[in-house]
């Protein structure tokens, strides 16, 4: 009952508190965070401000981390497309280069606000025209290209939730996520001249059955209609638009989780749309460009939360042109000095393992002589400090150039970020807290942690750009997120903050899997075992076994487990297929009545696995473990 | 003079006065104690209330007029018993209505008695459901209820027995008023009586300690579900046995990572026991100062004061008991427990149920004990058990008299439980306490009783009802600050002293040497090379925690991402000072820049080769002229050997596989280095081989006299050579075996032939001999620090202290 937050718009708000700049300092910066957090409601409805509503909202936020119920804007209405195109084609900029496309031959296309409006209203007319209404689901499973464009920006005009799949995914895990949101209409590519890919979608197709499929390019995929025959069959007026409530389901990102159980993360439409476009401002916007045109490289998929808020949404609404490349999530060394001799100081967005790739293949040279992107942002994975300096010296204009955001597929929205500004950037650092955002760092009981000790990284409070659900499996996504440690929104990173309130990132909580190519957090399997009954508490790992990663789970059991071992054994298997999927099944159950802890609480995983694969000595140091007898036990048996 | 004549007049006035006492005393002891024995004889067996009332009567005149003379021995001795026999006569009146009283406000008393609400007591207890039913001040019945063999010791089956009980008896669930129970091991909280709230259930689902009472919260709220007004009735339970108000100092233990706390005593009997008194005596409740003790299976003893039980002595390892051991001797633990003569586990059992007098006499039982005695024991079986009486008797009166070393006098001393009707440990327990303060005896228990009066208390005096929550969060925060104020450092590392430049003879004296000259010169870095390594950043983690000290700061040099895991995992606390990530691709090359630019002073090998950083070093050391022409890197180990009392060192064991002659002599050189270090005056060196004199068929004992013979002129240390090892390491041996030289049996450091013998003899000791090895690599002024994963903490630890210290020296030359 207590976790039952609600802010209203107050009566005399109107000259209320607002950040347009960023500030150049830590002590100012930690003043103005402050008071976004004092005025959390007020920071957020002025953030709400840049996006256009169609009827404007009365209550801020709701949120309720108890049952999950968390909704942003919630009275208001609005549409993301409007805010997309019409209402810079109001402003007069129709003629604004919005998008921009390089072909793998290395020509370039580009298309203004007005040329993609024509493009998604016939798209629009052609959607309606296949029954396609407000609510149902379409999935899209191509490269970025402008096509995947069109096609978001049209879905979300039509009220209709898009699906971006990444394009590497197997078809089997395509063919699971399409039964799971039950998608009306699946969008392919016939131009890739990707065998697996165009391989992958046949499979998809003949699965499919049914099912309508459209193809965009120029080569016809059978089975399929084509972008262009769809284009042509739009006979109902794509003009007028509806405008949706701030909660209606914008687009579903389904997570890389192998072959189980499908998890969609669904984002809603106001929140994400307003956080999108007060995060871009301040983070993008905040380095000073002498140009008239403002440009963002985006080689970060769009099927992903990054792609997503910043990739379409956020450069979109406050008129930054995206310039995507065929090359996708690679761009080669090439693709980038052609960009930066055609386009006049582009901003980069890119995940630091592509940073990793390019500072192997130039080698210690710059990118180009005279020319650098003014503002690089990275998120993916840990950005270190080295990839920081080649960046900084082979890409941009410095170390300070190159900022860091922590986004996650649940966080929607960076949260945590460094600023492109010496003062606000620290190499190798997460970053600071984005306003408006609670993160805590907080020890197994729950306990904050001091300066620079290492705990748990969770939020306090909501955001609007969050994940609201897992699509159709509610239970799933208050187990994920909100019930391991109750009160906040967990997440699986372990964080410390240092003396100057930067963050930085420790490590993973869990181990990552490989099953069949894919990976899989353990810390999906410990929270359904976790939920068994008979289960206090589960810690399972990973080691290398002779026929690849083997599963190992160890268990705290509520009681001593009086049954037959096997039949627990065997419980517990078709506990995990049921909700997670057969290969998630652990090959060993290890019982035991604690798990190894450091003096902080956390679960020793690496004295864990080594157990597991029979690789410790029986008089090894244990002195960072609060309960060493534990693990003498576990090493006996 | 004037002072000194007042003083011998006032003692011969006293000593007057006193005869006349005495003799008074003496009257008084043997008359009352003849009459309360015919009194107590008389009506030993009587039920009649009227002949009880009587004697009731002049029991309390007697104990009223005894107040007023109070203090002495006699007179406590008399008070005790009267207190005693008044006790009894009270709780023998039918249904314990007197007692009951006793346990209430008169006010509350009578309209209790007149209302006769209908209560439901619920105790569960290891095995069995103790259960009563009240109407008003009134026990109507009482049961116990036993689990049975099969049965599973879950609430639904305890709840079963209850409702079963309940029809049996005629009592219909529906009509009841309220339920009050044991409460359990909740979170800690002060005495006094709680309702119950859903928050308790939460706080049992993982108790502090397993208690069967830990059952009763739940049991209670299931039967309110069944009586169908679960929301109109109240239930209660008073002094759990998760109670805790102990003072601050009684927190304290004498090792500052021990902290008591109040858990572990039988608080709803001792604040029974105390109300029952206070009201008989005609104390003030609140005000009374008292020592109370529970003499049951588990024993416990309390001490009452302002309202409080401030201080006591736990049932779990306070006292001996019937099936628990109680403190024992912690040097004879220690000594038992290393030479395996206990186990861990053992310790455990015999401290939680299979010591005491079970471990004494093989009985748990005192009735049992006594009734052999005089059935079958032989005369030394007889004085064992003589014995063992006597010694709980000492236990319990010792642990008694010990709650009251704050110094207020008491005002009883209560014995409780069911013990307290063994004669034969009462009249013991009598004579140690010889008349100190009054005796009383309250056996049995009033623990039905004093529920069902906390439960009316809370339904006539609504407002002595405590809020779990508020009483519990409080009370934590309180702990929070004690617990501040315990941690409190004085001196931020311990203060020991020693002779400076007396020899290091252990590697804890090198430890601590260490951080004296840390203190003297400055805090060195430590560059770990390859610091995406475990055991690196175990040890680093050692050398900056251990007694929370520094010894050196770290720079962790290699992958910033697998640095930063490895800290999380350990706890590491990467804070830009004490440890620092450097991150690169290249951890040699780069740790060696920082060694160039001074920003780290010490090399430690972490996940890196170590061929490949002594190559790295070498040349850097060369080109610099850190290494001079002819110098050697070479290794030292530094034993710290159970046996001996002075410290060993052994070398070379690790760098130098097959030294010849000239590399030999150069590890002496590095190895007297290290002894310097170790202010060993006039070093030992013993040149090792198979056997103490020449044999040219072994070639290590024709070298090993070369070598001894190129030291001969020094006159900074002793070299000879050859030595067997058994003639370096033992002077006994070395005297058999007629040995002329000097170091017979008392090498200081140990010249091996060659990296085999060097790595067995080093492996021997420690794995054999229980020998810890701290190690370094003398790379001409820069000493390295190497340790692998099989090494103990305390290795760890030592061989960066090792390092560290030798750096000041070596940089000094």
């Amino acid at each position: 009952m207590e976790q039952d937050r609600t802010f209203f718009v107050s009566e005399n708000s109107s000259d209320g508190f607002r950040i347009d700049k960023i500030p150049q300092d830590i002590e100012s910066y930690r003043k103005l965070y402050n008071k976004s957090l004092e005025n959390r409601g007020e920071f957020w409805k002025n953030q709400a401000e840049s996006v256009t509503w169609d009827k404007a909202f009365t209550v801020v936020v709701n949120e309720n981390f108890d049952n999950g119920d968390i909704s942003w804007f919630s009275d208001g209405k609005l549409n993301a497309c409007v805010n997309a195109l019409d209402v810079r084609a109001a402003e007069g900029k129709n003629e604004k280069i919005a998008l921009t496309f390089f072909s793998k031959d290395g020509t370039s296309k580009s298309y203004s606000i007005h040329e993609i409006l024509v493009e998604v209203k016939a798209l629009v007319a052609a959607l309606k025209t296949n029954r396609l209404k407000s609510g149902e689901r379409l999935a899209l499973y191509l490269p970025d290209s402008p096509e995947s464009i069109f096609f978001m920006l049209a879905c979300a005009r039509a009220g209709i939730i898009y699906v971006p799949i990444p394009y590497h995914y197997t078809a089997e895990m395509v063919n699971d996520i399409i039964d799971d949101c039950k998608a009306d209409m699946l969008v392919v590519s016939g131009d890739i001249d990707s065998e697996s890919y165009h391989s992958r979608v046949c499979s998809v197709i003949a699965v499919q059955d049914g099912m309508s499929i459209v193809a965009t390019g120029e080569n016809a995929i059978k089975g399929t209609i084509s972008y262009s025959n769809l284009l042509s069959s739009g006979n109902i007026s794509g003009e007028n638009y509806d405008s949706f409530d701030a909660e209606h389901p914008l687009f579903i990102l389904y997570a890389n989780s192998a072959t189980g159980i499908p998890r969609g993360s669904v984002f809603a439409t106001g929140g994400f749309l307003v956080q999108s476009a007060s995060s871009f401002e301040l983070l993008f916007k905040s380095v000073n460009e002498k140009t008239n045109r403002e440009s963002l490289v985006c080689c970060t998929n769009l099927a992903s939360a990054a792609g997503q808020s910043y990739g379409l949404w956020g450069s979109f609404i406050k008129g930054c042109s995206v310039i995507i490349t065929a090359d996708g999530e690679n761009p080669s060394v090439e693709y980038l000095r052609l960009i930066l001799r055609q386009e006049p100081n582009p901003r980069l967005l890119i995940p630091p393992r592509v940073l990793a790739v390019l500072k192997r293949e130039l080698d210690g040279k710059p990118l180009m002589e005279g020319a650098a992107f003014p503002f690089i942002a990275c998120c993916g994975d840990v950005l270190s400090p080295r990839l920081v300096k080649f960046a900084g010296e082979a890409l941009a204009t410095g170390p300070e150039k190159v900022l860091n955001m922590w986004i996650q597929s649940e966080s929607g929205i960076a949260l945590i970020n460094t600023y492109a500004n010496d003062k606000l950037n620290r190499p190798g650092a997460l970053g600071l807290p984005f306003f408006g955002i609670e993160p805590k760092i907080v020890n197994h009981l729950g306990q904050r942690c001091r300066p620079n000790e290492s705990g748990q990284l969770v939020f306090t409070s909501s955001w609007p750009g969050m994940i609201r659900t897992i699509w159709g499996q509610t239970e799933r996504f208050l187990e994920l997120y909100l019930q391991r440690i109750k009160g906040y929104f967990n997440t699986n990173d372990g964080v410390r903050v240092d003396n100057d309130g930067f963050y930085w990132f420790m490590g993973r909580l869990d181990d990552v899997i490989k099953v069949r190519g894919q990976s899989l957090a353990t810390s999906e399997i410990e929270a359904v075992l976790m939920s068994h009954p008979m289960i206090a508490e589960s810690a399972v790992v990973s080691i290398g076994g002779e026929e690849g990663e083997e599963i190992v789970a160890y268990l705290v059991t509520e009681e001593a487990v009086q049954s037959e071992y096997d039949s627990v054994e065997t419980e517990l298997n078709d506990y995990i297929i049921q909700r997670v999927g057969e290969f998630a099944v652990p090959t060993r159950y290890i019982v035991t009545g604690e798990l190894p802890r450091t003096r902080t609480g956390k679960v020793v995983r690496r004295l864990l696995r080594r157990i597991a694969s029979g690789d410790m000595g029986s008089d090894e140091d244990l002195s960072h473990v609060a309960n060493p007898e534990v693990v003498k036990k576990l090493i006996k048996r | 003079m004037n002072h000194f004549r007042k003083v011998i007049e006032s003692i011969a006035e006293i000593g007057k006065s006193r005869i006349k006492l005495s003799a008074y005393e003496r009257q008084l002891e043997s008359a009352g104690a003849e009459w309360l024995e015919r009194t107590s004889q008389n009506i030993k067996d009587t039920i009649d209330e009227n002949d009880i009332s009587g004697v009731i009567t002049d029991l309390a005149a007697l104990i009223e007029s005894l107040r007023a003379v109070s203090g002495v021995p006699p007179i406590n001795v008399i008070m005790g018993k009267a207190l005693s026999l008044l006790v009894d006569l009270e709780r023998r009146i039918p249904l314990s209505k007197k007692a009951m009283r006793r346990l209430l406000t008169p006010q509350t008393a009578n309209r209790a008695d007149e209302q006769k609400k209908r209560l439901l007591i619920v105790d569960p207890t290891h095995g069995s459901t103790k259960a009563a039913y009240f109407e008003g001040i009134e026990m109507i019945s009482s049961a116990e209820h036993h689990l049975l063999p099969g049965d599973d010791d879950s609430i639904q089956t305890r709840v079963n027995a209850i409702v079963a009980w309940l029809n049996e008896s005629s009592i219909d669930i529906t009509t009841l008023d309220g339920i009050a129970c044991r409460g359990g091991y909740v979170q800690p909280i002060p005495t006094g009586t709680y309702r119950l709230v859903p928050e308790m259930l939460r706080d049992l689902e993982e108790p502090r300690i397993n208690h069967p009472s830990n059952l009763s919260v739940a049991i209670a709220m299931q039967l309110a579900e069944l009586t169908g007004k679960k929301d109109e009735i109240l239930l209660t339970t008073s002094d759990p046995v998760g109670s805790d108000e102990i003072d601050t100092v009684e927190r304290l233990t004498g090792f500052i990572k021990i902290k008591r706390d109040g858990a572990g005593a039988h608080y709803l009997n001792h604040k029974a026991v105390r109300r029952l008194l206070s009201s008989i005596i005609g104390l003030d409740y609140e005000e009374v100062v008292a020592v109370t003790a529970h003499l049951g299976n588990a024993m416990s003893i309390v001490l009452h004061r302002k309202g409080k039980i401030t201080s006591l002595v736990d049932s779990i390892s306070g006292i001996p008991s019937t099936n628990r051991c109680g403190p024992l001797g912690m040097r004879q633990v220690l000594d038992s427990l290393k030479t395996d003569e206990i186990t861990l586990k053992e310790l455990q059992a015999v401290t939680l149920s299979r010591g005491g007098l079970l471990s004494l006499a093989g009985t748990n039982d005192f009735r049992t004990l006594d009734a052999f005695r005089h059935k079958g024991a032989t005369r030394l079986q007889q004085k064992k058990i003589d014995l063992i009486f006597d010694f709980f008797a000492r236990q319990i009166t010792s642990a008694a008299l010990k709650l009251t070393s704050e110094g207020k006098s008491l005002d009883f001393m209560a014995l409780t439980g069911g013990l307290a009707r063994s004669e034969e440990l009462v009249r013991r327990i009598e004579s140690n306490v010889t008349g100190r303060y009054p005796l009383v005896l309250v056996p049995g228990s009033l623990e039905l009783e004093s529920l069902a009066a906390g439960w009316l208390r809370g339904v006539y005096e609504p407002e002595t009802l405590r809020d779990y929550v508020e009483e519990r969060d409080a009370l934590r925060e309180k702990r929070h600050e004690e617990n501040r104020l315990i941690d409190t450092v004085i001196f931020d590392r311990k203060i020991i002293y020693r002779k400076k430049d007396a020899p290091i003879v252990s590697l804890d004296e090198l430890i601590d040497a260490t951080f004296m000259s840390v203190k003297e010169h400055y805090t060195p870095t430590i560059g770990i090379v390859g610091a995406n390594n475990e055991e690196a950043i175990l040890a680093a983690k050692r050398a900056n925690e251990e007694g929370n000290y520094r010894l050196a700061k770290f720079q962790l040099v290699g992958d910033f991402a697998e640095i930063s895991k490895i800290a999380y995992d350990f706890d590491l606390i990467v804070d830009n000072d004490n440890y620092t990530i450097v991150d690169t691709d290249n951890p040699i090359d780069d740790a060696i820049k920082l060694l160039e630019s001074g920003q780290v002073q010490i090399l430690m090998k972490g996940g890196v080769k170590t061929e490949n950083i002594l190559r790295g070093v070498f040349h850097f050391l060369k080109n610099s002229g850190r290494l001079q022409r002819g110098e050697l890197m070479s290794h030292v180990f530094v034993m710290d050997i159970p046996v001996r009392n002075k410290l060993l060192l052994i070398t070379d064991a690790a760098v130098n596989t097959y030294p010849d002659e000239s590399k030999r002599i150069q590890i002496i050189e590095n190895s007297l280095k290290v002894a310097a270090n170790l202010n060993l005056k006039k070093p030992k060196v013993a040149v090792v081989s198979a056997i103490e004199s020449v044999n040219l068929s072994i070639e290590s004992s024709i070298e090993a006299e070369r070598i001894a013979e190129h030291f001969a002129d020094r006159n900074d240390c002793i070299v000879e050579g050859p030595l067997s090892f058994d003639v370096a390491m033992d002077p006994d041996i070395a005297h058999e075996k007629h040995y002329k030289g000097e170091i017979a049996g008392t090498a200081d450091v140990l010249i091996m032939p060659d990296i085999d013998a060097g790595n067995v003899l080093y492996k021997s000791l420690t794995t054999q001999s229980g020998a810890t090895a701290a190690g370094v690599i003398l790379c001409g002024d820069m000493p390295m620090v190497l340790t692998s994963r099989g090494d103990s903490a305390r290795s760890k630890l030592s061989s960066i202290s090792l390092a560290v210290k030798l750096l000041f020296d070596l940089q000094k030359k």
